[in-house]
C-alpha cells in the first residue's frame, strides 16, 4: 500500500575516506525531506566533504530539487564540498525536468 | 411435713440471726406468771395447759431458741404445778402431754420458719449480688455494695482483699479484729474460726478467682450480734463468693473496658474527622467534637437527644446527580437494616441556614454482639469539600477549554460554555457579548429547563439589554469588575423592569443570586458572564465566584480569538482573491478553460498558479508552479505570477519573461524555485493557422493533443530561481484548427493512488483517451485523477486547456 501511509525514506551515512556519504532510499518529498536537510544543514556548518547519493530514491519532486539546490548553494557561497551523485533513473528524469541535467555538482 | 428431731444447719445460720430475741425473757415471765396464777387458784381448777401457748406463740415470733426454751419452761412449770394439782389426776396428765406435744410442736414450726426464713435470705443475698454483675459499675463502686449487702445481713464486719491490697471493709471489728482477719486471710482462707478474739467469734475467709485468676479474699466475721457462722453458712458463702466473683471481674472487666473507652474517645477527639456512633434505632451515642462542629450542634449531647433525622432536617442533602438523599440512604442507616458493607456515599450538604455547601463522603461499619446482631454504627464522615471543588472546578473548566477549544465560531462555543456551567454552579449562566454599538449581545444562555431558555432568550429579544441600562451586566462590561448580588429583592427586579410584562417574565426566571463576571483578555473587557441561583440560600462562595471568574477569563480568551481569526479569515480570504488564479480571458480564436486544486481546505493558495493576458502580437499564456507551502510560498506565487506578467506584458516575448522572473528570484535573500512554461499565442498565421512561441523553465512539458495523437512540447530548460545565469529558449510550435493544448503542474503527476504516481504515461493515455473541447478534457480529467488519487491530496494541481478554433 502506497496511499496514505507515510512513504519511507531511508538515510544511511557512511564514511568513504575524508567524504561522508548520504545515501537515501525510498521517496524523497514534502514529508520526508526534513531530516535529510537537516543532516545536510550539520555537515555543511562542520565543513565535512560530503556526497549526497540518490542512486537509490524511487521517488523524487520539487521538494529533492529544492534540497539539492539549496545545498549547492551552501557550498557555493561557503567552499563546503558537496556532491550529488548521477541519481536513479527517477532522480534523473526530475532533474532533466527541471532543466538542471547540466547545472549539478556531481562526483 | 418432716419432723426434725436433730437441729439442721440452717438453723444455726448466722443468718438465723441472733441466738436469742428479746422473746426469751418474756416468755420466762409469762410462764412464771401462768405458774403462779395455777398455783393460786389451786385446787378450784387447773390451768396447766395455758402453758403451752407460750411455746405456740414464741414460733410464731421469736426464735427457734426462745421457742426451745418456752417449750421447756412450760413442761418444768407443767411437772412444777403437779404439787398443787395433784388432786386433778387424769385431767393434769393430760394438761401436761398438751404442754409437751404442743410445746415440741412449736419448736418444730420454729426450726421450719428459721430455715425457711435462711433460705430466703440466702436468696435474697445471692440476687442482690448477682444484681451487681449485671449493671457494670467501676470496682470501687462494686466493692462498696458488695460490703454493704453482705453487713450486716451476714456478718457483722467484712473485707475483701486484693492482690495489691485492701479494696474495702465494712463494720466494727475492734481494736485489732481487722488486721487478725487479713492475716488470716493472708494465710489460709477457706477456714471457719471461733473465738477469734474478744469482739469476733467466728469469721469465714474465701478465696475469690475468676478465669484461674486469684481477685482477691473475701473476709467474714461475727461477734457483736451474737451470732455465728454454722458449717451451712460456710457452704453458702464458697456460693455467695462465686456471685461477688462474677461482679469483681465484671467491674474489673469494665474498668479495663471503660479505661479502653477513654482511650478511644480520647482518639476521636483528637480525630480531625467527624465521628458518630449510632445505637441499634439509629441514634446518636456518641459523637466527637469534628462531628460537633460539622453537625453545627452546640454540643455532643444535643446530638444524643435529637431523634433520628432530626439533625439531617436542617441540611439540604443531594447526591453528587443532585437528587434528594433521604436519612434511609446513608450508609449507617442501611448497615442498620442489615445489609452488608454499604459503600461509602459522596453527597452535597448543604446548610439550610446559610446556604454553605459541603461534600461529605459518608463511611460506615458495624459493631456486631456476639451473635452477630449490628448494636452500633461509627459513621466517619469525611468533608471532601475542598478536593470536591477543586476536581468540579477542574473538571467544569477542562469541559469548558475543550468546548472553547472546539470550534472558532464563538456564537456556538459561548452557548454551549454557558451549557458547561449549569447545573453544577448554577442555575443559571447567560454569556453577553459587547457589540461593535453599545447594545449587549446575549450569545449564550443556559437552564437546565429548555422552556425557561426559550423564555430568557424571548426576553432578552423583547427588552434588550444596552450599556447604559441599569444592573449589572453594563456596568461589569464598562468596568470590568465582577459583581456579585446578595438575595435579589422582589422590589429590585420591579424596580429594574421596563413595564409589567417584564417583571412577570423576569420573576418566572427565578432569580434570587447573581455573580456577573467579565469576559476579560488582560484590561479588556469584550463581554460579561452572568450566573445565576434561584434558591436564596444557595450563596455563591468565594471558591464558586473564582471559578466563574476563571470560567470569564477563558470565555474572553477564547471570544478573543475566534474573532481574531475571524478577522484573519476575511483578510487572508480578501488576499487569496487577489493571488488565485483569475479567470481566464476571452482569446480571440481559442477557447479556454481551467482548473485549480488547492491541496487541504483552509489553504486556498497554493503554490500553483497561471494566468493569460493580452500582449502584442496576441495573448501570453503562463502556467507555474512554487516549490514549498505556507505563507512564503503564497508570497512568492503572487511575486512570480505578477513578475511574468509585466515582463510579458512588457517585452511580449516568453523567454525574456522566464530570464526576468529568474532574475527576480535571484533577489530574495532565500533559495525561491519556480518552475512555468510562458506561451504566446498568435492566432491568424499562415492562413488559418496559429503559432505559439514556448519557454519552459524546469516545468512539465505541456502536451499537444491533434487528431487523438498526444505529445509532449519541447524540452525544459533550467528552472527559474536556482542559477545566477541561464537560458530559456524558445520553441516553435505551429497549431492548427481544433488542436488542444494543455498545460498543467506537477501536483497532477505527482498525484498518489494505490498503483504509484499518477505519471505522465497515465495523463498522456487519459489525455488521448479524453474529448479535446477544453472544459470536458479537463473534467475527464478531473474525474480520472479522483478515480486515482488514495488518501488526502497532497499537492496543488493545476491545469489549463486550450483548443484553437480557428479565425474563421
Amino acid at each position: 500500500m502506497v496511499s496514505d501511509q507515510p512513504r519511507p525514506l531511508q538515510i544511511v551515512e557512511r564514511q568513504d575516506g575524508d567524504t561522508t556519504v548520504v545515501a537515501l532510499a525510498g521517496e524523497l518529498d514534502m514529508e520526508t525531506a526534513e531530516p535529510v536537510e537537516r543532516r545536510l544543514g550539520e555537515l555543511a556548518a562542520a565543513g565535512r566533504s560530503t556526497l549526497l547519493d540518490l542512486d537509490r530514491l524511487g521517488f523524487m519532486d520539487s521538494v529533492g530539487i529544492r534540497l539539492v539546490l539549496r545545498a549547492c548553494e551552501i557550498a557555493r557561497r561557503g567552499g563546503w564540498a558537496f556532491r550529488i551523485t548521477r541519481g536513479s533513473e527517477a532522480v534523473r528524469r526530475v532533474f532533466a525536468a527541471s532543466g538542471l541535467t547540466d547545472r549539478l555538482p556531481y562526483a | 411435713m418432716r419432723i426434725r428431731v436433730g437441729i439442721g444447719e440452717d438453723e444455726r445460720s448466722a443468718l438465723a440471726g441472733s441466738r436469742w430475741s428479746a422473746w426469751a425473757p418474756a416468755i420466762v415471765v409469762v410462764v412464771v406468771a401462768i405458774t403462779i396464777a395455777d398455783a393460786l387458784v389451786g385446787h378450784f381448777t387447773i390451768i396447766t395447759p395455758l402453758l403451752v401457748l407460750a411455746p405456740l406463740a414464741c414460733a410464731l415470733f421469736g426464735r427457734w431458741r426462745d421457742t426451745a426454751l418456752a417449750a421447756v419452761l412450760a413442761f418444768a412449770a407443767g411437772l412444777v404445778s403437779l404439787t398443787w394439782n395433784a388432786g386433778f389426776g387424769t385431767t393434769y396428765a393430760i394438761g401436761l402431754i398438751v404442754v409437751a406435744v404442743g410445746g415440741f410442736g412449736a419448736v418444730q414450726i420454729a426450726l421450719l420458719r428459721a430455715a425457711g426464713e435462711v433460705s430466703a435470705a440466702r436468696f435474697r443475698l445471692l440476687a442482690e449480688i448477682a444484681d451487681i454483675g449485671s449493671s457494670p459499675a467501676t470496682l470501687d463502686a462494686t466493692v462498696d455494695r458488695v460490703l454493704a449487702i453482705i453487713v450486716p445481713a451476714l456478718a457483722d464486719f467484712a473485707r475483701l482483699d486484693g492482690d495489691r491490697g485492701l479494696l474495702g471493709e465494712r463494720g466494727d471489728a475492734g481494736a485489732d479484729g481487722a488486721e487478725r482477719l487479713r492475716q488470716i486471710a493472708a494465710s489460709e482462707p477457706g477456714l471457719e474460726l471461733v473465738d477469734l478474739g474478744d469482739r469476733l467469734a467466728s469469721a469465714i475467709t474465701v478465696p475469690l478467682e475468676a478465669r484461674g485468676d486469684r481477685l482477691g479474699v473475701l473476709s467474714l466475721a461475727l461477734g457483736p450480734s451474737q451470732r455465728s457462722y454454722a458449717a451451712g453458712d460456710v457452704a453458702f458463702v464458697r456460693v455467695l463468693a462465686g456471685r461477688v466473683e462474677l461482679a469483681l471481674d465484671n467491674a474489673g472487666l469494665s474498668r479495663d473496658l471503660s479505661a479502653a473507652e477513654r482511650q478511644l474517645a480520647t482518639i476521636l477527639e483528637e480525630l480531625a474527622e467527624p465521628v458518630t456512633v449510632m445505637d441499634e434505632r439509629g441514634r446518636i451515642v456518641y459523637a466527637n467534637d469534628a462531628a460537633v462542629e460539622l453537625l453545627l450542634v452546640d454540643s455532643a449531647q444535643e446530638l444524643y437527644d435529637a431523634e433520628p433525622g432530626e439533625t439531617m432536617a436542617r441540611f439540604d442533602v443531594t447526591d453528587e446527580h443532585g437528587a434528594p438523599v433521604s436519612l434511609e440512604r446513608l450508609p449507617g442507616m442501611r448497615l442498620l437494616r442489615g445489609e452488608a458493607d454499604p459503600p461509602p456515599m459522596l453527597v452535597r450538604n448543604v446548610v439550610r441556614e446559610t446556604g454553605e455547601e459541603r461534600w461529605l463522603v459518608n463511611k460506615a461499619s458495624a459493631v456486631t454482639d456476639d451473635e452477630g446482631r449490628t448494636v452500633r454504627v461509627v459513621n466517619v464522615i469525611e468533608d471532601v469539600t475542598q478536593s470536591r471543588r477543586r476536581e468540579l472546578s477542574q473538571r467544569l473548566l477542562a469541559e469548558a477549554s475543550r468546548v472553547l477549544a472546539a470550534s472558532l465560531d464563538y456564537e456556538e462555543t459561548l452557548q454551549r460554555a454557558a451549557e458547561v456551567a449549569v447545573p453544577v454552579l448554577a442555575d443559571w449562566c447567560w454569556v453577553d457579548v459587547l457589540g461593535s454599538g453599545r447594545e449587549v449581545e446575549p450569545v449564550g444562555v443556559a437552564h437546565v429547563d429548555p422552556d425557561l431558555v426559550a423564555l430568557a432568550r424571548r426576553l432578552r429579544a423583547r427588552y434588550p439589554v444596552r450599556m447604559e441600562h441599569p444592573g449589572g451586566i453594563g456596568q461589569v462590561i464598562s468596568r470590568g469588575v465582577k459583581i456579585v448580588s446578595e438575595p435579589i429583592p422582589d422590589d429590585a427586579l420591579a424596580a429594574y423592569a421596563q413595564d409589567d410584562e417584564h417583571l412577570e417574565m423576569l420573576r418566572a426566571l427565578g432569580l434570587a443570586l447573581l455573580v456577573i463576571v467579565p469576559l476579560a483578555v488582560g484590561h479588556q473587557t469584550l463581554g460579561a458572564l452572568t450566573l445565576a441561583r434561584s434558591d436564596p440560600e444557595r450563596r455563591f462562595g468565594a471558591a464558586d465566584i473564582e471559578l466563574a471568574e476563571e470560567l470569564g477569563r477563558r470565555a474572553g480568551t477564547a471570544l478573543l480569538n475566534a474573532r481574531l481569526y475571524t478577522e484573519h479569515v476575511a483578510i487572508s480570504q480578501t488576499l487569496q482573491r487577489g493571488l488565485r488564479p483569475p479567470a481566464l480571458v476571452d482569446m480571440p480564436g481559442f477557447s479556454a478553460a481551467s482548473r485549480y486544486r488547492p491541496a487541504g481546505a483552509l489553504n486556498l493558495v497554493g503554490g500553483d498558479f497561471f494566468d493569460a493576458f493580452p500582449v502584442t502580437g496576441g495573448h501570453m499564456l503562463i502556467i507555474g508552479d512554487v516549490a514549498g507551502s505556507g505563507a512564503e510560498a503564497a508570497a512568492l506565487t503572487g511575486l512570480a505570477r505578477y513578475t511574468l506578467r509585466s515582463a510579458g506584458q512588457l517585452t511580449g516575448d516568453p523567454s525574456q519573461a522566464l530570464e526576468r522572473l529568474n532574475a527576480t528570484l535571484r533577489d530574495h535573500p532565500e533559495l525561491s524555485l519556480v518552475t512555468a512554461v510562458s506561451g504566446l499565442l498568435q492566432p491568424g498565421v499562415n492562413g488559418d493557422g496559429a503559432r505559439m512561441l514556448l519557454a519552459n523553465a524546469g516545468h512539465p512539458p505541456p502536451i499537444l493533443i491533434r487528431d487523438g495523437a498526444a505529445s509532449l512540447l519541447g524540452e525544459p530548460d533550467t528552472l527559474a530561481g536556482a542559477f545566477d545565469d541561464g537560458e530559456w529558449g524558445c520553441s516553435t510550435i505551429e497549431l492548427r484548427s481544433g488542436d488542444t493544448l494543455l498545460l498543467y503542474t506537477d501536483g497532477v503527476l505527482d498525484t498518489v493512488g494505490t498503483d504509484g504516481r499518477f505519471g505522465e504515461e497515465r495523463l498522456l493515455e487519459c489525455v488521448r483517451a479524453g474529448p479535446t473541447a477544453p472544459a470536458a478534457l479537463l473534467d475527464h480529467l478531473d474525474a480520472a485523477l479522483d478515480a486515482f488519487q488514495r488518501g488526502p491530496q497532497r499537492d496543488d494541481t493545476a491545469m489549463v486547456a486550450i483548443r484553437y478554433e480557428g479565425t474563421a
